[in-house]
């Protein structure tokens, strides 16, 4: 089972399928193991605590249509960027030291000849 | 979810609102969305979405909308883009960005020129709309890669929340008959990162101190950092006061790709620039040469362009569920598919992070050419 769970799918195949949901085809394509099953039979009691809540009627009206995506938090994104650059932290990898690949750096003051 | 019946489309929830009605007016078919917020403690449509269907009607000549009785079920029969002169007054629940955005894809393609003011808020910190600075160098920079090279947004007064007061003039002189077929198949480097910080009703030194926390978390880039203070004083800085920055990477070929954000009350200055200079970062890593807030109106734009092949590379981590429900919803109303090819089949290194969309464009005529 666990072995099918990582598959990977490819996501022209699946992309339009209606009977799958766009997170199910995201998850598929990503192989994203389905660790909420296993959780869900843990937080059955917290469920039914969740489930006779109110549910807010502010949140999910502007989510569905939005133009600024969502990002983590900033301690979270500052934890991606600001890794310690001499450690082997994988993290750094995709900091500012990914991104320095990507960026045309000008010339400091002095370096030129001209 | 959606289904056809008789040639009209239909939709469930209010999900990509804005969109799908947009699609309906490009393709000229009818839909039909239902259960809109059918669960909600407030069912039915908002006030922001009936004063998009307003504005839509105004724009458009001909077009049918019935709303039902609760407000959950809107038919939307589209009539013909005929643009002109016109006033808009926005609902203070959202920004004049989120009324703006969808006449990015109408305004090229109408019988008229475009001049529409907008007045409400100008930017939010409430709703994750485009704020000004967010279309005009984001999605106007995109629409000019598709051959709509006159078109301009110009903000006469800022209106921060609560009250607004703002007013934003926004011009489409290009009326051309189908975008351009775009191959965006590059992974361009990053030339400079410029940005504003404004302020309404503040003290000058608010966007002086967003400008400094920016810069902070941008220096270690190494590259060129240009952010403009904009102090906005007097009867043009509107009703409330308030605060924002917009940072925009500039990319070789002219593309661009930003984050911006918004003060909220209480908030601090520094916070923010942080921030939105940090989401920067992030967008950056997760993008090839264009924003995920650009996604969206780049594949509009390759699918109703000439029939031929159009081409736009993406990054893997732009292909998320947001993405799947904007294909989704093409399809449905164009029965247009798009094919993603993975990067990894590419023998080139670093390719793997990559993915091409491919899409044919259906060959559509502007109201402008089409002959009667």
């Amino acid at each position: 089972l666990k072995a099918q769970a990582q598959r990977r799918w490819d996501i022209n195949k699946i992309l339009y399928l209606n009977n799958i949901e766009p997170s199910e085809v995201i998850r598929r394509w990503k192989a994203e193991q389905r660790v909420e099953e296993d959780e869900e039979e843990e937080d059955i009691e917290e469920d039914d605590d969740q489930f006779f809540k109110k549910k807010s009627t502010q949140e999910s009206s502007a989510d569905l249509d939005q133009f600024v995506p969502s990002y983590p938090s900033v301690d979270e994104l500052k934890i991606k960027f600001n890794a310690d650059a001499t450690s082997d932290d994988e993290e750094y990898e995709n900091g500012y030291k990914f991104l320095k690949s990507r960026f045309l750096v000008a010339p400091k003051v002095g370096d030129s000849n001209g | 979810m959606s289904s056809k019946n008789k040639g009209v489309v239909t939709f469930e929830g209010h999900r990509n609102f804005r969109l799908r009605l947009i699609l309906s007016t490009l393709s000229g078919k009818p839909i039909k969305i239902t259960k809109i917020r059918s669960n909600d403690m407030n069912p039915g449509l908002k006030d922001h979405e009936v004063s998009f269907l307003r504005l839509l009607e105004a724009v458009t000549n001909g077009s049918r909308i019935e709303i039902s009785y609760t407000g959950t079920t809107v038919v939307f029969n589209p009539g013909i883009i005929i643009g002109g002169e016109l006033t808009h007054n926005c609902p203070t629940t959202k920004p004049v960005g989120y009324f703006i955005e969808p006449m990015l894809y109408l305004a090229p393609f109408s019988k008229k020129k475009f001049s529409i003011i907008f007045k409400g808020l100008t930017a939010s910190d409430k709703s994750k709309d485009a704020g000004i600075e967010a279309i005009k160098w984001g999605l106007l920079s995109v629409m000019e890669k598709f051959g709509v090279r006159e078109a301009s947004l110009h903000i006469l007064k800022r209106g921060s929340p609560p009250l607004g007061g703002g007013e934003v003039h926004f011009m489409c002189n290009s009326l051309i008959p189908q975008p351009l077929t775009i191959h965006a198949l590059d992974a361009p480097k990053f030339s400079a990162i410029r940005g504003v910080a404004y302020c309404t009703r503040v003290s000058p030194s608010v966007v002086n101190r967003m400008i400094d926390s920016a810069r902070q978390v941008l220096r270690p880039t190494g590259v060129e950092v240009n952010i403009t203070a904009d102090v906005w004083r007097g009867e043009s800085s509107g009703l409330s006061p308030g605060f924002g920055v917009t940072l925009v990477a500039e990319l070789k070929k002219g593309w661009r790709i930003l984050t911006e954000g918004v003060g909220s009350a209480g908030s601090l200055p520094e916070d923010l620039g942080e921030k939105v200079a940090y989401e920067l970062l992030d967008e950056l890593t997760k993008s090839c040469i264009i924003g995920r807030n650009q996604i969206m109106l780049s594949l509009v734009y390759m699918t109703i362009g000439k029939e031929d092949i159009g081409r736009l590379k993406l990054h893997k981590d732009q292909i998320d569920e947001d993405f799947v429900w904007i294909l989704r919803d093409i399809k449905n109303v164009f029965d247009t598919e798009v094919f993603l090819k993975d990067g990894a089949e590419e023998p080139i290194p670093g390719e793997e992070q990559y993915m091409t969309a491919t899409v044919k464009g259906i060959g559509f005529t502007a109201a402008s050419k089409k002959i009667a």
